[in-house]
């Protein structure tokens, strides 16, 4: 193949063909590395700076030292809106986790091509949709006269509910949204960790006598536990920052029953203008995100089969 | 008195030396188009051939845009080389707007011209963001405008007794009900001097049904602005008091409106509850009685074929008054184009673009011409209350941290009405938070 002229020229200056490669490699990757640097890095450190100051904005940054990570550890607004970002990632990563787990195996099973064409695409198609649009659509569906759940709830004989203005039944609606917005996405990983696994473990496990329950315990579940692993990771580092399916659905209410972490930033940044408290509380999140995460790349040793 | 406005100071002497020289400067400069500019207010009236871009930051929605197209259409047929750039934000909060032009500013957006509610009227104020046009006010070319607009809205965008903007439209709340469904329990449609009394009476007769066939007596306005003509009637004030500098909620009167209110979705059941509810569709649909809302939905009920309806005051209890909220037109200090900005806006504030806003049928002109002219106040038939309450009426409580005291007040107004938290509490927490708030806002 004759070299570019690119490459010729850079021959040209005596480099070796390594180096060249290695040079081009990195004029690739310059304009993704710039725009990591300009928009997440340089985010990174200018919330580190700005969580040491008093800042709205409009005026000029002012320095406050640790003031905004004391306030932040002594917020009683914190003591309910951490719990409500809790309990929505671990239901939230539970749910998307199991729901997609289930659909992947029920379209793992011998369907005719056309059927499973259907339910794969059927089962995906939310991930597709917008979250916005999702929220709007499910707000209605849950509103308590007129909602469409309440309805069939009614059909048999249940009272209405009033999921979205009751303290606990709004954190279910938000994470029966977040499932059926977002479990179409593991189901296609965990699909495609399924079909990664050899039908021969199967025959051999069917030949040796094993029941459907010891060949998901001691075949599947090992073999996908890396898919499982990626899709737990994920849906947490996810789940952690929800934002916009709360935002529309319920606004963080009723009082602060629904509000997450990144909720709360989000309102403190731009609706009170109090910046270096927000970022305060940003960069706390990232470090527990980190820490999580990390966390789980040690806990994952013990249970993820990579051989 | 801020930098800016010491800046344009000017005596009254040499007011009146300006303001004269300046009557027969417009007269000339409107006669002549293309004539040189000549000094008034202690601004230039630009010559009609003048080059400038006046940057606008606007708010409202697809029907206001079409309206304030129309004005700039005006405004370029006098002025043909001045450019508008019209940054327009489709309004959700006052909060959402506010952190916009927050933004704008931190990012060094050239604004010439501000379009902002009272909501955000002393935050853009106190951050000495905005000039005083009480000099452009006061020349005699601008007496047509403001001596239409009506004191009340005019004094309401005030701060620190200057007015920093010109009032263009504004909205106010009272009840809307439905005739057919008053018709058919057989009441008579309310009093204009109704009581809380009356009021839940009427609600509690209007009530019927149960499960999906349910008609609501009354639907709650579940938002800050549609709140406070509750606390206005009991207490005589707001959610905070007169002069915005502290928390009305710690009067037994409010403590009396969040019990009424909360008794009307859990004891009296005439209300369903307000999160997850939406009125104007309950209300449209017959579902519903009555609601509370300003002029704005109107026009959606024309669009609907709803016509069965009527709006009536604000029931009484200590006091008969209401809420409303004003929007109105600035010049941010920072703007070089001042001259230019003024004749933009009272293209945007004159009698034609007025009329347009009255046709758009969503808020309620500020001039008093075109409000109380026949054609604005025959739909709905008794109409008349709109510009009429504005006697009586209230500004909104919206000291410079409005964002937050109203989330803040919201937040345990949610909490109460989701039945996690008794009306004591929910006053009591609000009240101290907002007190707080208030001690470190500096308003």
């Amino acid at each position: 193949m004759a070299p570019s002229s690119f490459s010729y020229r850079l021959g040209s200056r005596g480099l070796k063909e390594a180096q060249r490669e290695a040079l081009a490699a990195y004029i690739f990757i310059f304009p993704t590395m710039l725009g990591f640097l300009v928009f997440m890095i340089g985010p990174i450190f200018a919330a580190f700076f700005l969580s040491f100051t008093s800042y709205d904005i409009m005026s000029p940054p002012i320095f406050s030292g640790i003031q905004n990570y004391t306030r932040m550890l002594a917020d009683p607004r914190m003591r309910i809106i951490v719990p409500n970002t809790v309990f929505l990632t671990i239901f939230a990563v539970t749910g998307n986790n199991v729901a997609g787990f289930l659909m992947a195996v029920l379209i793992n099973q011998k369907l005719p091509a056309a059927l499973r064409y259907f339910f794969r695409t059927a089962y995906f198609l939310p991930v597709l949709i917008a979250m916005v649009y999702c929220s709007i659509i499910w707000q209605f569906m849950f509103q308590k006269d007129t909602g469409l759940i309440n309805y069939y709830l009614g059909l048999i004989g249940i009272t209405p509910l009033h999921w979205l203005g009751n303290q606990h039944l709004v954190k279910p609606a938000v994470i029966i949204l977040d499932v059926w917005k977002n479990c179409g996405f593991c189901m296609l990983v965990y699909l495609a960790g399924l079909q990664g696994i050899p039908n021969d473990y199967y025959e051999a496990a069917a030949i040796d006598g094993a029941n459907r329950w010891q060949i998901l315990r001691r075949i599947t579940l090992p073999l996908i536990s890396p898919t499982m692993f990626f899709l737990v990771v994920v849906n947490m580092i996810g789940a952690l920052q929800m934002f916009d399916s709360v935002q529309v659905l319920t606004r963080g209410g009723p009082g602060d029953g629904s509000r997450t972490v990144v909720m709360y930033i989000y309102h403190e940044a731009f609706q009170n203008f109090r910046m270096g408290y927000a970022s305060a509380v940003a960069l706390s999140l990232f470090v527990v995100i980190l820490g999580l995460t990390l966390l789980q790349f040690l806990v994952g040793r013990t249970w993820v089969h990579t051989d | 008195m801020t930098k800016n406005t010491q800046k344009h100071a000017i005596s009254r002497r040499r007011f009146m030396q300006i303001g004269g020289g300046s009557a027969a400067a417009i007269l000339a400069s409107a006669c002549a188009p293309g004539a040189g500019p000549s000094a008034v207010g202690g601004l230039t009236v630009p010559s009609a051939d003048i080059k400038a871009t006046i940057n606008i930051f606007n708010f409202g929605g697809a029907a206001d845009k079409v309206v304030y197209d129309a004005a700039y259409g005006r405004f370029k047929k006098k002025y043909p080389n001045v450019e508008i750039v019209d940054t327009f934000v489709v309004i959700e909060s006052w909060g959402a707007f506010t952190q916009k032009f927050a933004a704008a500013i931190a990012g060094g957006q050239p604004i010439d011209i501000l379009h902002i509610a009272i909501e955000g009227n002393h935050m853009v104020c106190s951050k000495n963001l905005m000039r005083s046009i009480e000099d452009l006010m006061a020349i005699p070319s601008s007496a047509e405008l403001v001596d239409d607009i009506a004191p009340a809205l005019k004094n309401s965008l005030m701060y620190k007794g200057k007015s920093f903007l010109v009032p263009d439209s504004w909205n106010n709340m009272c009840i809307h009900y439905n005739t057919k469904l008053f018709k058919e329990a057989g009441l008579e449609p309310p009093k204009e001097d109704w009581t809380w009394d009356d009021f839940l009476a009427t609600a509690q007769k209007l009530t019927t049904g149960e499960g999906n066939e349910k008609i609501y007596g009354f639907g709650i306005p579940a938002f800050n602005f549609g709140l406070q003509p509750w606390f206005l009637t009991a207490t005589g004030s707001g959610t905070l008091t007169d002069d915005w500098t502290k928390s009305n909620l710690d009067h037994p009167g409010s403590l009396e409106v969040m019990q009424f209110l909360y008794d009307l979705v859990y004891k009296y059941k005439v209300s369903p509850t307000t999160e997850g509810t939406d009125n104007g569709q309950l209300f449209a649909a017959g579902k519903m009685a009555m609601t509370a809302a300003g002029h704005w939905p109107i026009q959606s009920y024309i669009a609907n074929n709803f016509s069965d309806y009527d709006v009536q005051n604000w029931p009484r209890k200590k006091a008969a008054t209401t809420v409303f909220g004003v929007g109105g037109w600035g010049i941010p200090v920072a703007s070089k184009n001042a001259g230019v900005a003024w004749e933009v806006i009272k293209e945007l504030c004159s009698l034609e673009t007025m009329q347009a806003t009255a046709s758009a049928g969503v808020a309620i002109p500020a001039r008093r011409s075109v409000a109380e002219s026949k054609e604005f106040i025959s739909s709905p038939p008794n109409g008349k209350i709109f510009y009429g309450c504005l006697k009586d009426a209230k500004p909104v409580p919206s000291p410079n941290n409005f964002a937050e005291v109203e989330a803040v007040f919201m937040r345990h107004w949610t909490s109460m009405m989701s039945n996690s938290v008794q009306p004591k509490d929910a006053t009591s927490a609000a009240h101290k938070e907002i007190s707080d708030l208030m001690a470190s806002a500096g308003n």
